[in-house]
């Protein structure tokens, strides 16, 4: 056990080095984990500002030489295509450029999505506080197969999905996309919402016992205000998974009546008819509201998930 | 109705019939729980389990949609195809080195994200973590779309870029050469599942007191021997999460391939889910398209319960 010695100027320096030297490294990972992260919608944005002959230039253009909405106009609008530019017009089908609905079926995503989050959310709350706070047999298991369904490959529930809800007469509507899709993220929002609830303190709630509430009030007014960040977070998830879904619709949904935006973006991508340009912007409408709702709550979306990730 | 508003145990119900007996459930803490979790699992035994018992039905029957009113029993006839085929081994493999390659390197890049803006000030965590999130937040197809127009082996900016940089002389395929294929796949799916494994370690990290690392420090523990013995520890939990969540995501993974690849060029990027999908719906063998399904969700189930028994271990203090 020597003592430590005192340290000398030149060490002090050594040090002093080796702590800039590490800051350069952290920043230089972050720079390295923007740079990932960003540029790919930096490209998708800058491809879907570009004209057509610009956006297939070699090398490419960093930065949009000519600033051009037309893309975006051409595919809300339904304009067709400008064709002059950069394909042989007697090329198949270039002529009938298909001009998907982008908006409609934005609005469809939408509408399913919030459906989903609003019949998720208050099930969601309910099942939590039951598996957080209340005894029952068989609580530990019933919660491993909630849990466990979600394992299920969508690709496997398809067939018997689409029998099910053909059967139903829901084929082509809202309500057969809501049906589909509740399955899909309810056992993560349990799971996001039990994982918080078990963090709010027994005592408040035993105090709020002791003044006369029932267990409905109890989560309506002590547990589900604390949980704020939980709640937006389970939501967010929620809505995001519906906006994201494509298997389903693509079977379940059969005109523009329903046809989200997911699924639509294919018409862009179709092999013999592509404008990049075009197709840039379509994947810009396709992700600006996931991208909009991930920024603005990220904050509770960060504080939501550190109960699930942290106890234990 | 107003009995489930009413404090359980107050008063004792004497009312008979469907409402006395609501009445006397409500008495119970089991009876409440089934007021709160019953919906949930109701919808979940409807919508998930039913399906997946009708789906095993489904698997044990020839159902060719060309032949819609011939569905013989035909036992696990269509588990042997498909266990016997070899395009269902060439998707198996396939689906491996695509799940461990992505969860491994998901895990690892999500690592060292986090104990970066960790170790940096609370001021360049305000704004760099709302940004790094946004590729988890995007769809599938959406992000599919972006990766196939930067690798376009004609005009992608990833070739430019190489090609600027001077890392090539001239452009090269990507999606569409076999061998890079599966990997290109691969860096589709990392970069949308990175973010939210960063953000998982990054709040368990600061979750870790201060003190601990000060308290290691005048014990003179280095570096290393700090992050071995403190960091590594309680990232125990938010490792498990990563690992399971990424797992389940990555064997499931379709969208990426239809949009992407197809599962081209040939069978190199052929996963399970893509393999199902082409025998459902391009061959239209219901019955041997569940029964592919059934064994995938079977495995994914397995590993998903050893995954769970170490994930809710009980807590030890």
């Amino acid at each position: 056990m020597a003592a430590p010695s005192v340290p000398d100027v030149k060490e002090i320096q050594r040090y002093r080095q080796a702590a800039i030297l590490g800051r350069v490294v952290l920043y230089l990972i972050v720079a390295v984990m923007l740079f990932y992260a960003i540029s790919p919608f930096y490209w998708m944005l800058n491809s879907s500002l570009q004209l057509e002959k610009d956006v297939v230039s070699v090398p490419p253009n960093w930065v949009p030489p000519t600033l051009n909405i037309g893309n975006y106009e051409e595919i809300i609008l339904r304009k067709p295509a400008d064709t002059s530019v950069a394909f042989d017009k007697s090329m198949a089908g270039y002529s009938t450029f298909p001009t998907a609905d982008v908006l409609p079926s934005m609005w469809n995503s939408f509408v399913v999505a919030l459906g989903v989050t609003i019949i998720n959310v208050i099930l969601g709350c309910l099942a939590a506080y039951g598996f957080a706070r209340l005894y029952f047999k068989g609580k530990q298991s019933l919660f491993y197969v909630v849990l466990a369904s979600r394992i299920v490959p969508e690709v496997s529930l398809i067939v018997p999905f689409y029998l099910m809800i053909r059967g139903l007469g829901l084929l082509d509507t809202y309500l057969g996309l809501i049906v589909a899709y509740i399955p899909i993220s309810l056992p993560l929002a349990i799971f996001v919402l039990v994982a918080y609830f078990e963090t709010v303190p027994q005592e408040i709630e035993s105090a709020a016992r002791v003044d006369g509430c029932n267990r409905f009030q109890t989560l309506w007014r002590v547990i589900l205000p604390l949980s704020a960040p939980a709640i937006v977070t389970a939501a967010v998830f929620v809505f995001l998974t519906s906006w994201n879904e494509f298997l389903f619709p693509l079977v379940l949904t059969q005109t523009m009546n329903t046809r989200p935006i997911t699924v639509t973006l294919l018409d862009f991508v179709s092999e013999f008819s592509v404008s990049y340009a075009r197709m840039n912007a379509a994947g810009v409408a396709c992700v600006i509201i996931p991208v909009a709702l991930a920024l603005m709550f990220q904050r509770y979306f960060v504080r939501g998930l550190t109960a699930g990730a942290v106890k234990g | 109705m107003a009995n489930i508003l009413s404090v359980e145990g107050a008063e004792p119900a004497a009312q008979a019939g469907l409402k006395g007996w609501f009445a006397r459930r409500m008495q119970t803490e089991g009876g409440i729980a089934a007021f709160f979790v019953g919906p949930a699992l109701l919808l979940m035994v409807l919508l998930n389990i039913y399906p997946i018992l009708h789906s095993f039905y489904v698997s044990v029957h020839v159902y060719n949609l060309k032949r819609p009113h011939r569905n013989p029993f035909v036992g696990f006839e269509n588990y042997v195809m498909f266990l016997e085929s070899e395009d269902f081994y060439n998707a198996l493999i396939n689906t491996v080195i695509f799940v461990v390659v992505s969860v491994i390197a998901v895990a690892l890049i999500g690592l060292i994200f986090s104990l970066a803006l960790n170790e940096l000030g609370s001021g360049v965590r305000k704004w760099a973590v709302p940004l790094i999130l946004v590729p988890w937040a995007v769809p599938y197809v959406a992000n599919g779309l972006i990766w196939e127009w930067i690798y376009h082996s004609d005009y992608g900016v990833l070739n430019g870029l190489l090609v600027a940089l001077g890392v090539i002389d001239k452009y090269q395929t990507w999606l569409s050469n076999p061998d890079r294929a599966l990997y290109t796949l691969v860096n589709a799916f990392v970069w949308k599942e990175v973010p939210l494994a960063t953000v998982l370690f990054l709040t368990a990290l600061q979750a870790i007191p201060e003190d601990l690392y000060s308290a290691a420090k005048i014990d003179q523990a280095g570096a290393p021997r700090r992050f071995w013995h403190i960091t590594l520890p309680a990232l125990k939990l938010a490792f498990l999460l990563v690992l399971v969540y990424t797992s389940i995501i990555s064997i499931k993974t379709f969208d990426l391939v239809y949009i992407l690849t197809e599962g081209g060029p040939g069978d190199a990027t052929a996963l399970v889910s893509w393999y199902t999908y082409v025998e459902t719906f391009r061959n239209l063998q219901f019955g041997s398209g569940a029964s592919i399904s059934y064994v995938i969700a079977i495995a994914t189930f397995i590993l998903a319960i050893g995954y769970i028994k170490i994930l809710y271990r009980p807590q030890e203090s």
